[in-house]
């Protein structure tokens, strides 16, 4: 059996009366690629936020069963959220720099936040972040110019360089190419494939085919119920749910 | 989409069907030929053969065109390879139906060794096993391409009946070797093509269930 880096536990998030994910034990396996696929509503991004605790804020969410990180329960009494995020970082649909800030500065903010101030530190940590997220030759003669001027896949590799920057154990993409043309697109697979020697990686696609290119294991979720996990081979050559097989092969409905 | 991958797929069916049933009629027109000394029908079962390798080919770019443009995955990804290797072994089949007729035309100036009582049983059971790999292929039945494989065990069965059965001529009557082991040839032909046949149908058990191993367990 491989190593776990996270698991879930009878998970369960409630949106006010309803429910967006019942009851899900999902295996997260140390520097591999977990990929959740399922139809919009199925509860794979809710599933998603509730990995690093972004439903905090949401008054009506309430979360039930466990999450664990190295075996530690996420949502324990006395566990910190900010320092949960740090260990599992997330990068969004839409890349997000910071509009007012330089390449540099998007890519070292999470450092500064923690206060942070070395230059020299903070210099050695854009470099070898803006280098895992295959930015680096791009951008390096300019450094100090705003990001916004940077193309969508530059600036969401910006978004994955700046979640590095903090050295996460657990990256949580949310369809991170869904607004990129494919060259972008590409561009960011080819980044996963290596990233996954550093980092466990969960990733939301719509896109099956690049669930079936990038991952090592894939969950199918499908009306806030995981229906099938394995991994990705088996899942997308020989899955044993028929909801799975009808999904992915486009019988859907 | 999803409809246009089922057009795709079904034409991949239809022509797949087609090159069994062209087989089919090879085996016939061969097995004609060695038993009723029919030269006309034995050449025309050597001439469909180039039909079968034409239709092979088609085959071959309609299936690596559809994996092309649809990215099929589980049971659909599994039919394009299975008809992708199911193929070569059909063509092959259609070889040994040809290598028959061939040794048919040798045979046919001469007088019959005896009566191809046997041989014509070998012909007759590879029939219904290409017919079981229709149905199973056409009506996704597992059970059929199951039974295609308890069939060959019969038509291995036979073979080793021919064979004693023309060693025994050979050894009372040395005159009869030459004609002996042509169709010791061709028992061999019908023989391989059974294999062959056994192959397809443990490529469309595959198909159906997603396991390589155990076809011949059960059915």
């Amino acid at each position: 059996m491989e190593p776990l880096r996270m698991e879930t536990e009878n998970l369960t998030v409630h949106y006010g009366k309803s429910v967006g994910v019942r009851n899900v034990s999902l295996p997260v396996y140390d520097r591999k690629i977990t990929a959740l696929i399922g139809p919009s509503g199925c509860g794979k991004t809710t599933f998603l936020r509730a990995l690093n605790r972004m439903h905090d804020l949401n008054p009506i969410v309430r979360i039930e069963g466990r999450v664990r990180l190295d075996g530690e329960d996420l949502y324990a009494p006395g566990v910190d959220p900010v320092a949960i995020r740090r260990r599992v970082g997330m990068v969004f649909q839409r890349p997000t720099p910071f509009p007012t800030m330089s390449i540099f500065e998007n890519v070292v903010a999470g450092l500064r936040l923690v206060g942070v101030r070395d230059r020299e530190r903070l210099m050695g940590v854009a470099e070898r972040s803006l280098k895992a997220a295959a930015l680096w030759d791009e951008v390096k003669d300019r450094l100090h110019e705003p990001a916004v001027g940077l193309s969508g896949g530059q600036q969401q590799r910006i978004s994955i360089a700046r979640a590095l920057a903090v050295e996460p154990e657990v990256l949580l993409m949310d369809e991170p190419t869904s607004a990129l043309d494919p060259i972008s697109t590409q561009a960011i697979e080819d980044l996963l494939a290596g990233l996954k020697e550093q980092v466990t990686i969960v990733i939301v696609t719509h896109n099956m085919q690049q669930a079936a290119r990038v991952s090592d294991y894939t969950a199918f979720f499908l009306n806030g119920d995981m229906i099938e996990f394995g991994p990705t081979e088996r899942l997308f050559t020989n899955p044993s749910d028929p909801r799975t097989e009808a999904y992915i092969t486009g019988r859907f409905g | 989409m999803r409809e246009a991958l089922d057009r795709d797929l079904n034409r991949i069916t239809e022509h797949f069907l087609r090159m069994v049933s062209l087989v089919r009629e090879q085996l016939q027109l061969a097995t004609a030929g060695l038993v009723e000394q029919d030269v006309e029908r034995a050449k025309a079962a050597v001439r469909l053969d180039r039909e079968v390798d034409a239709l092979e080919l088609e085959i071959e770019n309609e299936v690596l065109a559809a994996i092309a443009r649809h990215q099929p995955v589980a049971r659909d990804l599994r039919f394009l390879a299975t008809v992708l290797k199911a193929l070569t072994d059909l063509e092959r089949a259609g070889d040994y139906a040809a290598h028959v007729a061939e040794d048919a035309l040798a045979l046919a100036g001469e007088p019959p060794l005896k009566k191809y009582i046997v041989l014509g049983e070998m012909a007759e059971r590879i029939e219904t096993m290409l017919d079981l790999i229709a149905k199973a292929i056409a009506e996704r039945d597992l059970h059929a391409a199951q039974r295609v494989l308890k069939i060959d065990d019969d038509v291995d069965d036979l073979y080793e009946q021919i064979v004693r059965e023309l060693l025994t001529y050979m050894m009372e009557d040395p005159r009869t070797l030459s004609k002996a082991l042509a169709l010791m040839r061709v028992a061999r032909s019908y023989e391989r093509l059974g294999d062959h046949l056994e192959n397809i149908a443990e490529r469309v058990f595959f198909w159906l269930t997603g396991r390589l191993e155990g076809a011949g367990d059960e059915g």
